[in-house]
């Protein structure tokens, strides 16, 4: 049997390209003999031709000056003369546009515009004041009539009007209408309405937004409170994108803010002084005395603010100590003895809170022995 | 006193076979399932021994385990109020005025089991209630701020129960004195209890 395999095998080895390679260098020794036979073989087989040790690559490699693959497990050797081709290609220049460069004096509205804010207090047909001034009709007759609106609902709950002027995004007021000019001589077109507050909106630029408010309110509120008011609403106008939007939410800020405003002025009295008293277009305050009396005011407010918080503090730690040292006593209660047990009969309630999404009354662990335990 | 119960004999010889029948020394904050830090052991120990001030009679106990292979936390908290011998409870308070929380912590349960001498002033509602007060703590595992929680709405439900049963002690008296009657007494203020005060308007 092992006979027969051999001889089997033995074809098999002789005929093979792995012997016939094993075979190359032993036969490079003589290179002439044997050669077209083997050719001949591989070209039967129908593989490539394998390479053939010349005489002196064999002599070569017994001398150690040829290392068999060495080209290609060798270091990679770079040609330092060799470029490559930028593979990616620039990309174009930025095509957006750039901004319009106008004139900074063609910015500038003339006098003759100007002049329409303020020539007087414009009214609408049912005789109502208007307290918002678009002579140049940036917004739309929609968006106008809503502002006006709302500019007159505020005036009928508040005491503080809001007299809006409207500008473009970009364009600069004449220095001789800078706000506190205008404000001291052209709020006297809203003098019957009680104290004013005078708005620069420029749409589109919520944060270019000026705001000066009547003397009668400045006296009383502080000037940082009406640059909190202003930021806030400035705040709030940058949550929209829209400018009418913008200036929606601007505005209703801006009445929440004075709504707390005409509050500390109730609380000031000063209402009720002015109330009766010249109009208060004129009203000079000289510095000295307004800033002594917001420190005295300011001062005041603080010391009642303080007391009243102190006594309140006072009072909780005072009742929660009496709470604390507060004993509470119970009846003695001749209460039956069940189950043999000698000090607690065991009814309690039991929660489980495995679920998070169930109510305790859901998890409510009840047992059925429990009730008859009860009812016993 | 009864020694079973008439329906399913059930007596505290069924839990004695499952937990032991002989009494064990805890402190009324245990945590054998170790979950309270240092800082919170402290806190906890504060509003108990604060909880033992305002209520001279009572005392709360807080037990945290891990009771998988029990059947019932109830069952636990009915024994360990029966068998627990309380360290750091004076004398004069005995385990009938005894609160007891317990709470097991692997299988996600919590109990409240009070003493005789609470029976007519807890309900099983008003614990219900505590235990619902605490539930979004237990639910996060904040142990401590579950225990207050408790401890809290517990607090509140006795001393609430205090005024009214001091409340109702001085209607009684003042009826006795002004009928007369010779009768009543701990008997009669717990009817009263039990009623409650509309109906000793009534």
């Amino acid at each position: 049997m092992r006979l027969g395999f051999c001889l089997f095998l033995f074809p098999l080895v002789v005929q093979s390209p792995l012997g016939a390679q094993s075979a190359g260098p032993f036969d490079g020794t003589n290179p002439d003999s044997g050669q077209p036979g083997a050719s001949r073989e591989k070209l039967s087989s129908g593989l490539p031709e394998l390479p053939v040790w010349s005489p002196s690559d064999y002599e070569g490699v017994k001398k150690g000056e040829i290392v068999a693959g060495e080209n290609f497990f060798g270091q990679a050797t770079v040609d330092p003369e060799a470029t490559i081709e930028p593979s990616v290609v620039d990309l174009p220049e930025d095509v957006e546009p750039q901004p319009e460069r106008l004139d900074p004096n063609e910015l500038v509205l003339s006098s003759e515009q100007m002049a329409g804010y303020f020539h007087s207090a414009p009214e609408d047909p049912l005789g109502e004041v208007v307290f918002l001034k678009d002579p140049q009709d940036l917004l739309s007759q929609q968006e106008f009539r809503d502002c006006a609106s709302f500019l007159s609902y505020h005036s009928k709950e508040s005491e503080i009007n809001i007299v809006l002027y409207l500008f473009d995004e970009r364009q600069e007021i004449p220095e001789e209408y800078n706000i506190e000019k205008v404000h001291q001589l052209y709020g006297g077109l809203f003098k019957d309405s009680g104290p004013v507050v005078s708005v620069y909106f420029h749409l589109g630029a919520p944060n270019r937004a000026q705001l000066m408010m009547s003397s009668e309110i400045r006296a009383v509120i502080p000037q940082d409170e009406q640059e909190r008011a202003l930021r806030a609403a400035i705040v709030e106008a940058f949550e929209k994108t829209d400018e009418a939007l913008q200036l929606d939410s601007f505005l209703g800020e801006l009445s929440t803010r004075l709504y707390w405003i005409e509050r500390e002025l109730e609380i000031a009295g000063l209402q009720e002084k002015t109330a009766g008293v010249q109009p208060v277009e004129d009203f000079e305050v000289p510095e000295g005395s307004l800033e002594a009396d917001n420190l005295w005011g300011a001062a005041r407010a603080g010391l009642i603010l303080l007391v009243g918080l102190g006594g309140l503090v006072v009072g909780v730690f005072a009742w929660r100590w009496s709470l604390r040292q507060r004993k509470y006593h119970f009846p003695e209660v001749d209460d039956e003895r069940v189950f043999g047990a000698p000090h607690a009969a065991g009814a309690g309630a039991v929660v489980t809170f495995v679920d998070p999404h169930l109510p305790p009354s859901r998890q409510r662990h009840q047992e059925a022995e429990l009730e008859r335990w009860s009812d016993s | 006193m009864a020694r079973e119960c008439p329906h399913c004999a059930f007596s505290i010889r069924d839990v004695d076979r499952v937990f032991g029948q002989d009494d064990v020394r805890l402190r009324t904050l245990t945590d054998a399932a170790g979950v309270l830090r240092r800082k919170e052991r402290i806190a906890l120990r504060g509003r108990l021994d604060q909880f033992q001030q305002n209520f001279p009679q009572l005392f709360f106990g807080i037990y945290f385990g891990s009771f998988r292979e029990t059947p019932s936390l109830r069952q636990f908290g009915f024994w360990l109020l029966n068998r627990g011998a309380f360290e750091d409870v004076d004398v004069s308070r005995p385990n009938e005025g005894g609160i007891l929380l317990s709470v097991d912590v692997g299988g996600k349960s919590a109990g409240i089991t009070s003493g005789y001498a609470l029976g007519p002033f807890l309900s099983e509602d008003a614990t219900f209630g505590a235990l619902s007060g605490a539930h979004p703590y237990f639910l996060e595992g904040q142990w401590l701020r579950a225990s207050e929680s408790v401890l809290s709405r517990v607090t509140k439900v006795l001393a609430k129960q205090s005024r009214r049963a001091e409340r109702e002690a001085n209607e009684l008296r003042a009826h006795r004195e002004n009928t007369g009657s010779s009768d009543g007494g701990l008997r009669g203020l717990r009817e009263h209890h039990k009623g409650g005060r509309k109906k000793s308007e009534a």
